[in-house]
C-alpha cells in the first residue's frame, strides 16, 4: 500500500517575506518582498511489508532503501532516519541533498551519481518485495533486488541480480553502508597479521584474529569472517549482516569510519565484496543477510544463522546463541585450538533456539591444559569456525 | 553629473568618464578633499564644536564626540550615538569629547553627505612616544521593536539575543580554494519593518579588521557599534572613515543598506576603465582561447574577450621566471603534460622547454594573441613556490591557518610546486613581484591580469607588519596583523598606476576592488546559493563571469542513463534556462559549460552585457501584483538608466501589474518600455512616486523594462499619464512618448543611457536643452532619438550587401588603404575569418575573400575598412559598398564586432552540444544531443514573440 508520512519536525512552507503593515501601528506602505526559495523535507511515497515482530519501509523512488525498520513490540526504530530534503519553489531547479541513511547496496570505487534515484517496483506481496532498475544508481549496470522477509523473524534475505547494461566490460564491488540507530557499538572480525588489502596494500590490527571496534579515522581490514555487526545500544539488539564467504572472494574487505556526525559518534562496519568484472550483457547474483539478534556482549560467530558469543571464566568456557528465526537445535563440536594442538571439549547440542531469546550453555574446561593461548573452533557438519576474540590463555 | 559632448546630461558619473578621471575620482573619494566642505566644517569645528549637515534622509547634528541623527522618514526619530575608542593595550575606553582629544591621540574628522549616508573621514594622530593600537568607533542607540534583524555583514540575524556580533573578516567561504573567505559588507545594521539604520565603512578601504555589533541595552531600546581597529607608530598620523546611513523600508529587506552605499559612492563600485573597455563588460572564454589555438570568430560568437591565462611560468611565485630560478627541484615531478602548461595548443613541456626558449615562446604567444583575446595573466599572488619562498621570502610567509584558511597548496598552478601562502606588500616577494608584474606588462604588452586565491580573512603577522608606512596594520590578541585583502587590492591600485591613463584591468577570483570578477562555481553547486547574494553585494556594479563546471549533471539529472531523450531533454531544458534567467538575476555571463546547445542563452547575450553595463543593483524597488510565486529578479542601473528584469519560471505566462517606486532609483519619475530590439509599446501611468504599467511575463524567458525618460517633476496633478513606444534600428533608436490628458508643467528631461548613442530630446518636435527646464505642454509628445555613434545605416543595409552569391560563396572583397596598417589588415582578416568560420559551419561555402590596397581598386561589391585616416568615422552603406572608418584600432576592432553581430542575424550559428564537463560522450551519443541543441525563442523580438 502506497501512504505519505509525515515528517513531524518539518513542514513544506513557503516563506513569503512581506509583513502587514496592518498589524504594527501607524507604519507607512507595508515591505514589498520577494518569495524566498526554502527547503523542506521532501516526503517520498513509501511501501511496507511486514511480519509480526518487524516492519520494514521501503522507498522506491530513492533506490527502494529500507528507510527504516520498525520493532513493533518494542515500538522503536532501528535505523536512522533517511532523510532528504529540496530546495522547494522553483519549477526550473529544486535540488536535492539527503542522508545516507537507509539500506541499499552501493558499488564502491564507482560513482554512483543516482544515489537517490527512482527504481521500479515490480511486485510485491505480504513479505516480499522485488525492485528492478536499468542502470542502478545511474551506474552502467542494472539491478533486481529481492527483499524477503521471513514470517515470525527478525530476518531479511536479500537476493540480487548485477547485469552489465552498458556496451563494454565493467567491474563493480557491492559496498553495504548501513546506519542503524545510534549509539551503536561495532563489531568487525579482522583477519590477524598484516594481510593485503585492496588498493591499500597490506593493513594489519592484531597479530590474531580479533574484533575491531572502530576508531576515528578511516580503516581497511581484511575480513576473518563472513559478517560485520554492532550492538545497537538504545534498543537492546545485535544487527548482523552475513554472507557467504564466497562473496568476499577475491578482495573483498571490510571499511570502518569513525568520526562525529549530527547524529551523534560513529563507527561504521561496512563490508566491501570482492570485485566482479562482467562483459556487457551479462549477469551476476549474490546473497546477503540482514538480521537482528537479542542483545549480546559480543558476536564472535555465526553458524547459519546463528550467532554465538562465547567468554571463557577459570573452568568454564560458556557460550551464548541466539538466531532470528526459528532454529532447530543441532550439534556442534567443541574444541579449543591452538598452534600446535587441537583439545576437544566435546560435542554440544545447541538446543531449539526462537526469536529475541539467547540460550547459553556451559563447557567445563579439562583440568590441565598445557600452557598456550587457545582459540574456540565449533564444528558442525556443513561448517567449522572459529569464534573471534574468544581466547583462553594459559 | 558629467557630459558627453552633445551636452546630454548623465545623473551617473560612471557612464562616460575617461579612465584616468575615474581613477583619481576614485582615489579621492577616499580622501576627503572638497576644500568648501572642509573650510565649512573646520568653521563649525573651531567656533562651536557643533554642526550639522543634511542628507536625504536625515540630518547629522555632531557635537563634542556626539552625534544625534535625526530622520526625515514619517516619525521623524532621533538617534543618540557617540563616538568611541578603545585602547587595545591598556583596554581603557575613550569615549565622546575624550575620544576626540587626550593625551594619547587626537582624533578630527570632516563630514560630508551624499544621497542618504553621510561620510566621516577621519585623522587620528599618535601623540606619544609609543605605539597605539586603538578601536576607534562609532555608537548609535536604536529602538527595538518586534521584528527587528541585525546585518553585521555576513548573515541576516534576528534580534532578540543580548548581543549579536561579527568581528573581523572570518566566517564564511565564498572561494573554493585557498580557504576563500567572503568579505562581510562592512556594516553594523538595524533592520526594522520601516526603515534601516547602519553604521559602516567603505568596503574596499585598506582597513584589516572591522567589527559590528548589536547589544540589547534594555525592553524598548539597543544599540549598534561599528568600529575598526589601528595601530599608530609614534606621532604618526591615520587616515580612515566611518559612514553613517539611514534609509526607509519599503523592499527587501539588507538590500536597502547595500543600495544606499551603491548610490552614494559608485565610483567605489565600479571598474576604473569606463565603458569602452573591451574586455570588461562581456563573457569569458574559459580556457578555449587559451589552451587551445584561438579562434577569433568562435570567441566573437560566445561574446567572449577575455581569457583566464592559467598558467604562464614555470615556478609558482617567479612569474616573470628568472634565470636564477629556472632549474630547481620541484616537490612533485615534472611531467611533460602537466597541468596548467599549455597555451595555443603548445605544452611547455617543462622537462625539455631551455629557459630562452620558454621566453621566447611565451612572449610570442602573448604578443600575437594577448591583446585579441584578452589574455589575463594569471597571478597567483599570495601564493609562491614553497622552497623559493622559504629560501627568498621567509620574511613574505603567511602561517596564518585560522577559520580553515589554506597554508600549503598543491599541487596547484603548477602541475609540480607546492605552493606556500605570501604577502605581496612590504615584504621581500611583494617587491619581487611588483617588478615582474610591471616587466611582464610591458614586455608582453598585456591587456590586463587574472588574480587568483587571494582572500579577505587571512590575517598576516610577519616583520612587515612593524612597518608604519603600510596601510591596514590592525590588532588583536595575537599582535598585529595585516590582512590579505588589504595587500591584494594594493597591489590591484599598482597595476593600475602602470598607466593611469589606460589602467590595465585586474580581473579578480573572489573579492576585492578588481575591475572584473570571477565567481568560481557552477550556479548549479550548492555551494553557489551559499555564496549568494553576499558574494554580488561585494561585486557591486561591476561584471562578474561564472567560471566553472557547468550543469552538474550527475547531480542535477542524476537518474540520465535511465531516461528516453524526450525525458532527458525535459530536464535538460529546464537547467538551461535556469542558467539564462539565473544570468540575468545575478547579472553574470557564462560560457560554453552552459552555453553549448543552450541558443536561448547566446542570444540574450546582448541584453545581458547592456544589463551589466548598467550596473548591477542590489534593491528591486519594484511591487507585483501576484506574490504568491517565486520569480528571478533584477535591477540594473538608475532613474533613467533603470533596466528592470523578471523571469518567470512557471509553465504559462503571468500578468502582473508593477508598481515601480521611482523614489528608490533617484530623483524625479521613470517612464518604462518593454526592452525589445525592434519596437514595443507599454502604458505607464505615474501617480506620486510610483510608475504603474502591466504586463504578461512569458514563461521561462527573460522580460525587461527599460527606463527611457527622467522627468524631474510632475503636473501640479501630481499624475501622468503616457504611452512609451520603442523603435529601434541599429542606427537610431527612438523611444516616442505620448502624455495624455496632463496639465502643461516644467521638467527636465534626462534621456537613459545607451552606450555608443547619443540622445536627443524633442518636446512637439523642439529640441530640449539638457538640464534645463523643458515646457511640456498638455498631451505633449516627446521624443528621445538615440543616433548610434557606429552605424550610420540600417540593419537591412547590412543584411542586404551581397556578401555571399545565390550559392553562398564568398562574394565581396575588402578595400584597404595604400600602406594598410596594421589594424586596417587585422580587421580585414577578421572579416575574412567570419566567413571561414560560416564555411567551416557549412552555414556559407567556401571562397576567397581578397583584400585589395589602394592604388589598386577592389571591384564591388566591397567592403572599405580604414582606421585613423581622419575620415568621418561610422558603418555606412553607399550603394554595393559597405564602408568601416574607425579613429583607432579599439574603435575599428569594436565597430568589426558590432557589424558581425548584425551580421549573424543572416549568417545565424547555434552552436550545438558537445563535451565538456559533466556533458559526456556517453550522454551526447545516447540522446543525440549534437544534432539537437535545446530550442529557443526570440524573446526580445515583438514580431516574432507576441504576447
Amino acid at each position: 500500500m502506497m501512504k505519505r508520512t509525515e515528517y513531524r519536525m518539518f513542514h513544506a512552507i513557503l516563506t513569503v517575506s512581506l509583513l502587514a503593515g496592518s498589524f504594527l501601528l501607524a507604519k507607512p506602505m507595508p515591505i514589498v518582498g520577494r518569495v524566498k526559495l526554502v527547503e523542506t523535507v521532501n516526503t517520498l511515497p513509501e511501501v511496507h511489508i511486514a511480519n509480526n515482530r518487524l516492519e520494514l519501509t521501503f522507498l522506491p523512488d530513492s533506490m527502494g532503501r529500507i528507510s527504516q525498520i520498525r520493532h513493533r513490540a518494542k515500538q522503536k526504530e532501528l535505523l536512522q532516519p533517511y532523510i532528504q530534503k529540496i530546495l522547494h519553489g522553483n519549477p526550473l531547479f529544486a535540488p536535492s541533498t539527503s542522508n545516507i541513511c537507509g539500506i541499499r547496496e552501493m558499488f564502491w570505487g564507482i560513482k554512483m551519481t543516482g544515489s537517490d534515484i527512482p527504481v521500479r517496483l515490480v511486485r510485491q506481496s505480504e513479505n516480499q518485495i522485488e525492485f528492478d532498475s536499468l542502470h542502478y544508481g545511474n551506474t552502467a549496470f542494472g539491478l533486481q533486488r529481492k527483499v524477503h522477509l521471513v514470517p515470525d523473524s527478525m530476518l531479511l534475505e536479500f537476493s540480487l541480480k548485477l547485469r552489465n547494461n552498458s556496451s563494454a566490460a565493467a567491474t563493480y564491488s557491492l559496498w553495504f553502508n548501513l546506519t542503524p540507530v545510534l549509539p551503536i557499538h561495532t563489531m568487525l572480525p579482522i583477519k590477524g597479521g598484516a594481510q593485503p588489502v585492496r588498493g591499500r596494500g597490506l593493513q594489519k590490527l592484531a597479530d590474531e584474529d580479533t574484533l575491531f571496534a572502530g576508531k576515528q579515522g578511516q580503516y581497511f581490514y581484511a575480513p576473518a569472517a563472513p559478517w560485520a555487526a554492532a550492538r545497537l545500544e538504545s534498543v537492546g539488539l545485535l544487527m548482523v549482516i552475513c554472507f557467504d564467504m564466497k562473496e568476499l572472494q577475491p578482495d573483498g574487505f571490510f571499511y570502518s569510519w569513525g568520526g562525529i556526525t549530527s547524529s551523534g559518534e560513529m563507527r561504521t562496519f561496512e563490508p566491501i565484496f570482492g570485485s566482479r568484472e562482467l562483459a556487457p550483457g551479462d549477469v551476476c547474483e549474490h546473497q546477503y543477510r540482514i538480521l537482528f539478534l537479542p542483545e549480546m556482549e559480543a558476536l564472535r560467530g555465526m553458524i547459519g544463522n546463528t550467532g554465538i558469543n562465547a567468554s571463557f571464566s577459570n573452568t568454564e568456557l560458556q557460550l551464548e546463541f541466539a538466531a532470528p528465526v526459528a532454529t532447530a537445535g543441532q550439534s556442534v563440536a567443541v574444541n579449543l585450538k591452538n598452534a600446535t594442538e587441537t583439545i576437544s571439549l566435546g560435542n554440544i547440542r545447541i538446543p531449539d533456539l526462537v526469536p529475541e531469546k539467547t540460550e547459553k550453555l556451559s563447557l567445563r574446561l579439562p583440568n590441565s591444559i598445557a600452557t598456550g593461548r587457545y582459540r574456540v573452533q565449533l564444528s558442525t557438519d556443513a561448517e567449522t569456525i572459529e569464534l573471534i576474540g574468544a581466547v583462553l590463555e594459559r | 553629473m558629467t557630459t558627453k559632448p552633445n551636452n546630454i546630461p548623465f545623473t551617473d558619473g560612471n557612464l562616460c568618464c575617461d579612465a584616468r578621471h575615474r581613477l583619481n575620482k576614485r582615489n579621492n573619494a577616499m580622501k576627503h578633499r572638497n576644500p568648501l566642505v572642509e573650510i565649512f566644517c573646520l568653521i563649525f569645528l573651531f567656533t562651536a564644536s557643533a554642526f550639522a549637515l543634511d542628507a536625504d534622509t536625515a540630518q547629522l547634528q555632531f557635537e563634542n564626540g556626539t552625534f544625534t541623527l535625526h530622520s526625515k522618514l514619517p516619525g521623524k526619530e532621533s538617534f543618540q550615538g557617540e563616538i568611541q575608542v578603545l585602547d587595545g593595550l591598556t583596554g581603557q575606553l575613550f569615549q565622546q569629547a575624550e575620544a576626540l582629544t587626550n593625551s594619547l591621540f587626537k582624533w578630527r574628522f570632516l563630514v560630508s553627505s551624499s544621497e542618504k549616508l553621510f561620510r566621516l573621514d577621519n585623522t587620528i594622530r599618535n601623540l606619544t612616544e609609543r605605539e597605539l593600537r586603538l578601536e576607534p568607533g562609532l555608537k548609535l542607540l536604536v529602538p527595538r521593536e518586534q521584528g527587528d534583524l541585525f546585518w553585521g555583514g555576513f548573515d541576516v540575524l534576528e534580534t532578540g539575543e543580548p548581543i549579536l556580533q561579527r568581528l573581523g573578516f572570518k566566517g564564511k567561504t565564498s572561494k573554493h580554494l585557498g580557504g576563500g573567505l567572503c568579505q562581510p559588507f562592512p556594516v553594523a545594521a538595524l533592520i526594522a519593518a520601516d526603515k534601516t539604520v547602519f553604521l559602516g565603512q567603505f568596503q574596499f578601504d585598506q582597513v584589516s579588521w572591522n567589527g559590528a555589533r548589536y547589544r540589547i541595552i534594555d525592553e524598548k531600546s539597543a544599540e549598534l557599534q561599528f568600529s575598526q581597529r589601528l595601530v599608530l607608530a609614534p606621532g604618526q598620523t591615520l587616515d580612515f572613515r566611518f559612514i553613517i546611513g539611514l534609509t526607509p523600508r519599503k523592499f527587501g529587506c539588507e538590500e536597502n543598506v547595500v543600495q544606499a552605499m551603491y548610490d552614494a559612492w559608485p565610483a567605489q563600485w565600479l571598474p576604473v576603465q569606463g565603458q569602452d573597455n573591451r574586455y570588461i563588460w562581456s563573457a569569458h572564454s574559459q580556457y578555449r582561447a587559451w589552451y587551445y589555438k584561438p579562434d577569433w570568430e568562435r570567441e566573437r560568437r560566445y561574446y567572449a574577450v577575455v581569457d583566464w591565462a592559467f598558467t604562464p611560468y614555470k615556478r609558482a611565485g617567479d612569474h616573470w621566471g628568472k634565470e636564477e630560478l629556472w632549474d630547481y627541484e620541484s616537490v612533485f615531478p615534472i611531467r611533460p603534460d602537466s597541468f596548467g602548461s599549455i597555451s595555443n595548443g603548445i605544452r611547455f613541456d617543462y622537462t625539455k622547454r631551455t629557459y630562452a626558449d620558454f621566453h621566447r615562446l611565451r612572449k610570442e604567444i602573448f604578443l600575437k594573441n594577448a591583446r585579441d583575446f584578452g589574455y589575463s595573466f594569471y597571478t597567483g599572488m599570495a601564493w609562491c613556490e614553497i622552497n623559493l619562498a622559504k629560501e627568498k621570502y621567509p620574511d613574505a610567509i603567511n602561517y596564518d591557518t585560522e577559520g580553515g584558511v589554506a597554508h600549503i597548496l598543491g599541487p596547484w598552478s603548477t602541475g609540480h610546486d607546492q605552493e606556500i601562502r605570501v604577502f605581496p606588500m612590504g615584504t621581500s616577494y611583494a617587491k619581487v613581484l611588483r617588478e615582474d608584474i610591471a616587466r611582464l606588462w610591458k614586455e608582453l604588452d598585456l591587456p590586463g591580469f587574472a588574480f587568483d586565491c587571494g582572500t579577505p580573512g587571512v590575517n598576516y603577522r610577519g616583520p612587515a607588519v612593524n612597518n608604519p608606512e603600510l596601510p591596514g596594520r590592525a590588532w588583536d590578541d595575537k599582535g598585529i596583523f595585516i590582512d590579505e585583502l588589504v595587500a591584494v587590492n594594493d597591489l590591484i591600485d599598482f597595476v593600475h598606476q602602470l598607466d593611469p591613463d589606460n589602467p590595465p584591468y585586474v580581473w579578480k577570483n573572489g573579492q576585492g576592488r578588481a575591475d572584473y570578477v570571477m565567481i568560481e562555481t557552477s550556479i548549479f553547486d550548492p555551494i553557489f546559493r551559499s555564496w549568494m547574494p553576499l558574494t554580488r553585494y561585494n561585486i557591486g556594479m561591476r561584471a562578474a563571469v561564472v567560471h566553472g563546471h557547468g550543469y552538474l549533471i550527475d547531480q542535477t539529472i542524476p537518474n540520465w542513463r535511465n531516461l528516453n531523450q524526450e525525458e532527458f531533454y525535459h530536464e535538460m531544458a529546464k537547467l538551461a534556462d535556469h542558467a539564462v534567467l539565473t544570468d540575468f538575476q545575478y547579472g553574470v555571463t557564462q560560457n560554453h559549460v552552459t552555453q553549448n546547445g543552450n541558443p536561448q542563452s547566446i542570444y540574450a547575450m546582448p541584453e545581458l552585457i547592456e544589463c551589466n553595463r548598467n550596473g548591477w543593483q542590489a534593491l528591486i524597488p519594484v511591487e507585483l501584483s501576484q506574490q504568491g510565486k517565486y520569480l528571478y529578479q533584477a535591477r540594473y542601473g538608475r532613474g533613467a538608466s533603470s533596466i528592470l528584469y523578471f523571469g518567470n519560471p512557471w509553465p504559462e505566462p503571468m500578468p502582473i501589474e508593477f508598481r515601480v517606486d521611482n523614489s528608490e532609483l533617484g530623483r524625479g519619475s521613470n517612464l518604462f518600455v518593454t526592452k525589445m530590439r525592434d519596437q514595443a509599446t507599454l502604458h505607464n501611468r505615474v501617480e506620486g512616486s510610483n510608475t504603474f504599467f502591466q504586463d504578461s511575463l512569458p514563461s521561462r524567458r527573460p522580460r525587461l523594462y527599460e527606463a527611457v525618460i527622467n522627468l524631474s517633476a510632475l503636473p501640479v496633478e501630481g499624475s501622468l499619464e503616457a504611452v512609451v513606444s520603442s523603435y529601434k534600428d541599429i542606427n537610431q533608436i527612438r523611444f516616442d512618448i505620448t502624455l495624455k490628458g496632463n496639465s502643461p508643467f516644467k521638467a527636465i528631461l534626462t534621456p537613459r543611457f545607451i552606450h555608443r548613442y547619443n540622445a536627443s530630446i524633442l518636446v512637439n518636435g523642439t529640441m530640449t536643452s539638457p538640464a534645463t527646464p523643458a515646457e511640456i505642454p498638455a498631451n505633449a509628445h516627446i521624443t528621445v532619438r538615440f543616433q548610434s555613434d557606429f552605424f550610420h545605416c540600417k540593419a537591412a543595409e547590412i543584411l542586404s550587401f551581397p556578401f555571399v552569391d545565390a550559392e553562398g560563396k564568398p562574394a565581396f572583397a575588402i578595400q584597404l588603404p595604400a600602406k594598410a596598417h596594421a589594424s586596417e589588415l587585422k580587421e580585414a582578416a577578421h572579416l575574412q575569418d567570419y566567413f571561414r568560420f560560416t564555411a567551416d559551419q557549412k552555414i556559407t561555402l567556401a571562397g576567397e575573400i581578397p583584400v585589395v590596397q589602394l592604388p589598386e581598386t577592389a571591384p564591388d561589391p566591397a567592403v572599405l575598412i580604414t582606421v585613423g585616416r581622419g575620415e568621418e568615422t561610422g558603418i555606412t552603406r553607399r550603394a554595393d559598398r559597405l564602408e568601416l572608418c574607425a579613429a583607432d584600432a579599439d574603435e575599428a576592432h569594436a565597430m568589426l564586432k558590432e557589424m558581425a553581430y548584425v551580421m549573424d542575424r543572416r549568417f545565424p550559428y547555434i552552436i550545438p552540444f558537445g563535451p565538456v564537463n559533466s556533458i559526456s560522450q556517453e550522454m551526447l551519443k545516447k540522446f543525440n544531443m549534437p544534432e539537437n541543441p535545446l530550442p529557443f525563442e526570440r524573446c526580445f523580438e515583438s514580431m516574432e514573440f507576441a504576447q
